[in-house]
C-alpha cells in the first residue's frame, strides 16, 4: 500500500500541476498555439502582396487578358496539365503569371487563384484558375473585380487576341454568360498562405 | 520457569516475525518512489519549459513597430507615392522626389521634412525607418536588386554610381534580426512590378 501511495501521490501532484497550467492557458487570450501577433503581421504582408499583384496586373492591363487566356477548342486554359481546366503546376505563361511567380513563388508562398462570378441562376460560382492545394487555416484573400463584355476576344497561347468572342454561340468558356450586354462580372481572387 | 521461557521465546518469535513481514512489505517502495518521483519531476520540467512560451506574446518587444511599419507601407503604396484612387500603383514623379529627399510636389501626398521619418509622418526621435524599392531591372531571372530612377531615359535601372536617384532612403537597419520589422508591398512602378520594403527599428 505504501509503495503505490508514492506513485499515486506523484500522479496526483502532476495532474494538479497540469490542471493549473490548463487554467492559466484559459486565462490568456493569446497562447503560443493561437495565431499570434507576429503571424498576423505575416498574414497582413501576404494579403497586401496579393492586393499589390492584382492591382499591378490591372494597371498594366494584364489581368483581363490572363482571365481570357482560354483555349476554346479544348475548353480549358492554355497549356494546363493533366487534362484539367485550370493550372496545377505553377502559374500560366502570361504577364499575370509572371507577376504571381515573382511575388509569391520566389518567397515560398503558396497561392490559389479563383474566378468568382454569378451564373445564369444568379448563384455565386467559384472556379479555379490556379490551384496548388487546399489552403491552410491561416490563408489570406485578396480580390479584384473585372468586367467581361460580350465582344471581348479570347487570347491565343502567345497572348494575342484571336477572333473568338465571348458572346459567340460556339464559345465554351468557364465563366457563364448572364445574358445581358455585359457578359459577366468576375472577381479574381488570390488566396495565399505560408507553406 | 519453563513456561516463562516459552513466553519469551514466543514474544521473540513475534518480534522477529513482524520484522520479517515489514521487510517484505517494503519490498517495492524504492521502485515505486523512483517511478513517482520521475513522473513528478518530468511534469515539473515540462511546466517550467512551457510557461516562458506562454508569456512570450506579452513580453513587449517590437510590437509598436510591427503596426507602424505596416501603416507606413500602406500609406506609401496606397496614397503618398501614388493616388488613393489607384492603390499599389506608384507615380514616377512622386516616387523620385520622395527618394531624392525633396519637398512634395503638388499632387504628391507625402509630408515635407528633412528626414525620411518626417516625410512618412513619424517622429524621427523615436522611430527609425528605411524605405527601399527593389526589383528586377536587368532582365536576369530571379535577380532582385535595389533600383534607381534614370531621369534622362525615364526608366528604372539597377542602382550604381551616377545612375540617377537611387530608390532607397533612411538609415541602415540593424543587422540583428530581432531588432527590426519589415513590411513588404508589391506595387507597379513605370509598368514594372517592384517590391517596396519598409524596415523599422
Amino acid at each position: 500500500m505504501r509503495a503505490q501511495a508514492h506513485t499515486l501521490e506523484a500522479i496526483v501532484s502532476g495532474m494538479l500541476l497540469l490542471a493549473s497550467l490548463v487554467f492559466a492557458l484559459q486565462m490568456t487570450a493569446v497562447t503560443p498555439l493561437s495565431a499570434s501577433t507576429s503571424s498576423q503581421h505575416i498574414e497582413n504582408q501576404q494579403q497586401a502582396i496579393g492586393h499589390g499583384v492584382l492591382a499591378s496586373a490591372a494597371a498594366e492591363d494584364a489581368l483581363k487578358p490572363a482571365v481570357l487566356y482560354w483555349d476554346n477548342s479544348t475548353a480549358q486554359f492554355h497549356n494546363t496539365a493533366g487534362g484539367r481546366e485550370y493550372y496545377t503546376n505553377g502559374p500560366p505563361d502570361n504577364r499575370f503569371g509572371e507577376l504571381l511567380e515573382r511575388a509569391f513563388d520566389r518567397r515560398g508562398i503558396a497561392y490559389n487563384v479563383y474566378l468568382r462570378f454569378q451564373n445564369t441562376q444568379e448563384r455565386t460560382v467559384t472556379t479555379r484558375y490556379i490551384y496548388s492545394g487546399e489552403p491552410s487555416d491561416n490563408a489570406v484573400r485578396a480580390s479584384h473585380t473585372i468586367t467581361l463584355m460580350d465582344d471581348d476576344h479570347l487570347r491565343d497561347e502567345d497572348g494575342t487576341r484571336n477572333s473568338t468572342r465571348l458572346g459567340d454561340p460556339t464559345t465554351d468558356y468557364t465563366v457563364s454568360d448572364t445574358g445581358k450586354n455585359v457578359y459577366n462580372t468576375v472577381s479574381v481572387e488570390v488566396v495565399a498562405w505560408r507553406i | 520457569m519453563n513456561r516463562r521461557r516459552n513466553e519469551t521465546q514466543s514474544s521473540d518469535r513475534l518480534v522477529g516475525g513482524s520484522l520479517r513481514s515489514k521487510e517484505c512489505r517494503r519490498g517495492q517502495t524504492t521502485l515505486d518512489f523512483a517511478i513517482g518521483m520521475s513522473l513528478f519531476l518530468s511534469v515539473v520540467i515540462f511546466i517550467f519549459l512551457f510557461i516562458p512560451g506562454l508569456l512570450s506574446p506579452f513580453s513587449a518587444g517590437i510590437q509598436e513597430e510591427t503596426v507602424t511599419t505596416d501603416r507606413v507601407a500602406d500609406g506609401l503604396t496606397m496614397g503618398m507615392l501614388g493616388s488613393p484612387q489607384q492603390p499599389y500603383v506608384l507615380d514616377e514623379h512622386c516616387t523620385r522626389e520622395f527618394f531624392a529627399g525633396n519637398a512634395p510636389p503638388s499632387g504628391c501626398g507625402y509630408e515635407s521634412g528633412a528626414s525620411t521619418e518626417e516625410r512618412v509622418g513619424l517622429d524621427p526621435v523615436r522611430e527609425n525607418v528605411n524605405v527601399t524599392i527593389r526589383g528586377n531591372a536587368t532582365g536576369t531571372p530571379a535577380a532582385d536588386e535595389i533600383l534607381c530612377w534614370d531621369g534622362a531615359n525615364q526608366e528604372l535601372v539597377e542602382a550604381g554610381t551616377g545612375c540617377g536617384t537611387t530608390l532607397t532612403t533612411g538609415g541602415n537597419p540593424p543587422t540583428n534580426n530581432d531588432a527590426s520589422v519589415t513590411a513588404l508591398r508589391v506595387v507597379s512602378l513605370n509598368g514594372q512590378d517592384v517590391t517596396v520594403r519598409v524596415v523599422m527599428w
